[in-house]
């Protein structure tokens, strides 16, 4: 038996000698993205992709697992971290050691401290300074090891500090060209290093000879912003890009069923769920039955399969699956009787009349996914007026407080980039309600203390336990209606290896050093 | 002729900065505050009222557009809010990309379509003229999206012969200005063609060809200098609304140019951005207009600046 096993073993690693290839050197990839990157300073920069490009330069002290995971946050600059037993609210991270940025600059404490300080100083204005804002102080303990203080004990720091706005860069290039100047020549420790951007053109990278994991196998990465969805993926076929961003779902069966287009899709995990937000202090919503009677009236799978083509996932709980502590609590499965029933026993037996704001084009399909909900709503007399909206006012109409709002229901699709229940849960508060993100106007006493509690456990399994619980409660509350995760899909021409794009939407700022090209 | 120059660039000069008042009243219209949409979705009341400060959102309208005039005349068109970045900067770095597009794509709209209309106008009601007229009016009615994803999928994915994105060379520049330029044509061709058509029915071309003239004698000298003047208006117009950016062209392509970053800058609610731009557009607009009047005289002698 053990000799088989062992000749099995023998045969089976053979096999993977022979077929394995041997990755090469050398090289350019070429990215398409839907957008230009505004401006290559992850300090000033929105949009998620776009951060992951400038984070092929400038890392962060942590990454989220690309995969999603368990665990999920992974070493980047910082090894390893630990929160004080006796002060939940210091955190001790060491650093990786003998790195240097890109200008000769000795990565160290000093310069996470000078990279968080001026994430947090109000002059440098940053976009994201808000969801750092948790920090109170930073030490610098020796060389290597650096003390974060924040100001309440919070469970999600290294999740956190993984989010892509905030970078570590050269203190010293910061200081020569100062902070405004400074996105014109970063330096990071990355595995590639910035050589130009020219905008609405192009941004050029080329290898870090010197990188701390190893050269990396490309030469070089140019990333080209290409607006028009279906030029886009003309420059893939035609070989003019490697990698294609954002696909949609016709697209991405087309590549599947034909593999002579030589075009593999990518559909990285999900994390950002999908739902129409309902005003729980507005007329009918108040009734919690109501919201539950909406969710069992739509069709999530229907919706799933017949616009997403089975790339998506109906959602089931306020989290995404990808996060820490995710358990699917409900699943409000399609049942229109149910829901007819539930409507009469809240007194609307005939419906109402309800409107929906929504700005089209901003999530993928979502035309085509609130013209299916309106539909499924009407079927169970609940009459939806439409209104799309350009996306800032829609923004603008969800910051209004709720003695000035009108919104009704919206839909809306809120993304989880860290992975951690802080922030997929967090809004589920009364402190998130407008110009915050609760646009539902919901709060529940014991889903206010819980999001306090999970914030303060220190032991990971009392913090899910207590996140299982809000899970449950959220979605018995219905605060909306429930539907899908949305799915990432992007392609890459299949001359492209191991290369990886992460649940957080980033390119894997440590595994581009291992991707390569084969011809 | 010079107090005509002196009288229109003075009108050129009010015009401007009615656009100047117009376009910084405009974005005050619309709804959105900028400093909440810019801000993190998670900031307090106060890290918005501070972002409010810091690009002066928060200071009465007048004293804004002083603020602003004052800047201008310095040659300063502010910071664009998305990108930190002069917004003058942003602009010099888009501008030669459309100013290249709208010459290649009108000289191709006046090559194409000014010979196309001379010989439908020479012709008419011929089986020539009959098919260059249902090309022309295809080529008004058919979407600039949809040609250009056409030619991106015959030259580039196809053939392979072209680039199906980006700048830089000559290469990047042809599938662009071809479809701009295919738009253009015909316009081009069907004001030619009327224009020539209104010019051949006078008593002096009849008179040309009873001197014994030769057609391409009446046609050149006589007929077409006198059909110019509403090209030259509608070619100019052309040009000058080109110059405010090929919108879906400069998508569809992917060429870094003024159009693309106006509708991203309104997007972002970039309000620099937007204001500079517009009034980039409205100086350009003023300028190629003026040429246009000047170019008349040149033209035709006849028209005298009184």
């Amino acid at each position: 038996m053990r000799r088989t096993i062992l000749l099995a073993a023998l045969l089976g690693s053979i096999l993977a000698l022979v077929c394995a290839e041997e990755p090469r050197y050398g090289g350019t990839l070429i990215i398409g993205l839907g957008t230009d990157i505004p401006i290559f300073d992850a300090v000033y920069c929105s949009g998620i992709p776009n951060l992951g490009i400038i984070h092929l330069v400038s890392q962060g002290l942590t990454v989220i697992n690309p995969t999603g995971g368990e665990p999920k946050v992974l070493p980047g600059l910082a090894v390893s971290w630990e929160q004080s037993k006796e002060d939940p609210r210091v955190w001790i991270f060491h650093l990786r050691q003998g790195v240097k940025f890109h200008d000769g600059t000795p990565f160290n404490a000093e310069a996470v401290k000078f990279n968080i300080e001026r994430m947090l100083d109000p002059a440098t204005g940053a976009l994201a300074r808000s969801s750092f804002a948790m920090i109170k102080s930073v030490e610098v303990v020796d060389e290597y090891t650096v003390k974060i203080i924040t100001d309440v004990p919070f469970a999600a720091l290294p999740a956190q500090l993984a989010y892509a706005p905030l970078a570590m860069d050269s203190p010293s290039q910061i200081q020569k060209l100062g902070n405004k100047e400074y996105y014109k020549d970063p330096k990071g420790t990355g595995p590639f290093k910035f050589v130009h951007h020219i905008r609405g053109q192009e941004v050029l990278l080329v290898a870090n000879e010197d990188y701390w994991d190893g050269r990396p196998y490309l030469d070089a990465i140019v990333v080209k912003p290409i607006p028009d969805t279906a030029a886009r993926l003309m420059a893939l076929e035609a070989g003019d890009i490697h990698v294609a961003y954002h696909v949609p779902p016709r697209d991405a069966k087309r590549y599947m069923e034909n593999p002579g287009l030589g075009i593999t899709v990518l559909t990285p995990p999900p994390q950002r769920r999908m739902f129409i937000g309902l005003n729980v202090q507005w007329g009918p919503f108040k009734d919690v039955r109501v919201r539950q009677a909406l969710n069992y009236a739509v069709d999530k799978e229907a919706i799933v399969n017949q616009i997403f083509l089975g790339l998506a996932k109906p959602m089931d709980s306020p989290l995404p699956p990808t996060s820490l502590c995710y358990y699917p609590a409900k699943y409000y499965e399609y049942n229109p009787e149910k829901a007819k029933q539930l409507l009469a026993e809240a007194g609307y037996p005939n419906g109402f009349e309800v409107t929906l704001y929504y700005g089209p084009g901003r999530y993928l399909l979502d035309t085509e996914v609130v013209e299916a909900v309106q539909a499924y709503l009407a079927a169970v007399g609940v009459k939806v007026k439409v209104v799309p909206l350009e996306w800032a006012a829609f923004q603008a109409k969800l910051r209004k407080p709720l003695e000035e709002t009108d919104v009704q229901m919206f839909f809306i699709g809120w993304g989880l980039p860290t992975l951690d229940p802080e922030l997929g849960v967090g809004p589920f508060s009364r402190a998130a309600w407008p110009p915050g993100l609760n646009n539902m106007f919901y709060t529940n006493p014991t889903v206010e203390e819980l999001i306090v509690a999970q914030r303060a456990a220190t032991d990971p399994a009392e913090r899910c336990a207590i996140v299982k619980q809000l899970q449950e409660i959220i979605m018995e509350d219905a605060p909306f209606i429930a539907l899908y995760y949305e799915p990432q899909i992007h392609a890459v021409r299949n001359e492209v290896r191991d290369f990886v794009i992460s649940v957080t939407e980033q390119i894997d700022e440590l595994q581009i050093r291992y991707t390569w090209l084969a011809k | 002729m010079l107090g005509y120059i002196t009288r229109r660039l003075l009108v050129t000069f009010c015009v401007l900065i009615g656009i100047s008042i117009f376009s910084f009243l405009l974005l005050h219209f619309v709804p959105g505050d900028p400093a909440q949409l810019l801000a993190d979705p998670w900031s307090t009341k106060e890290q918005i009222a501070y972002l409010r400060h810091q690009w002066g959102l928060d200071r009465p309208l007048y004293v804004q557009y002083a603020i602003f005039i004052t800047n201008l005349l310095r040659g300063n068109l502010g910071m664009s809010i998305a990108s930190g970045r002069p917004v003058s900067v942003e602009i010099a770095q888009r501008l030669p990309y459309t100013v290249i597009l709208a010459i290649a794509g009108t000289t191709i709209g006046l090559l194409i379509g000014g010979g196309v209309g001379i010989i439908s106008g020479a012709r008419p009601y011929s089986l020539v003229d009959n098919i260059a007229m249902v090309m022309a009016l295809l080529g008004t009615s058919l979407p600039s999206f949809w040609f250009g994803l056409i030619l991106i999928w015959l030259f580039a994915v196809k053939w392979r012969v072209l680039p199906s994105s980006g700048a830089g060379t000559l290469a990047h520049l042809i599938l662009p200005a071809m479809t701009l330029g295919i738009g253009i044509a015909a316009i081009i061709a069907r004001q030619t063609r009327s224009s020539l058509l209104d010019v051949v029915r006078q008593a002096y071309i009849t008179t040309a060809y009873a001197k014994g003239l030769t057609e391409s004698a009446v046609l050149f000298r006589h007929a077409l200098r006198n059909a110019l003047i509403p090209i030259v208006t509608v070619t100019g117009l052309i040009f000058g609304r080109q110059l405010g950016g090929a919108v879906v062209i400069e998508t569809v392509f992917g060429w870094p140019g003024m159009g693309r970053f106006l509708v991203e800058s309104i997007f972002t609610r970039d309000y620099p951005v937007i204001r500079g731009a517009l009034l980039t557009f409205g100086i350009l607009f003023a300028l190629t207009n003026l040429f246009v009047d000047l170019l008349y005289g040149v033209i035709d002698p006849r028209i005298k600046y009184v």
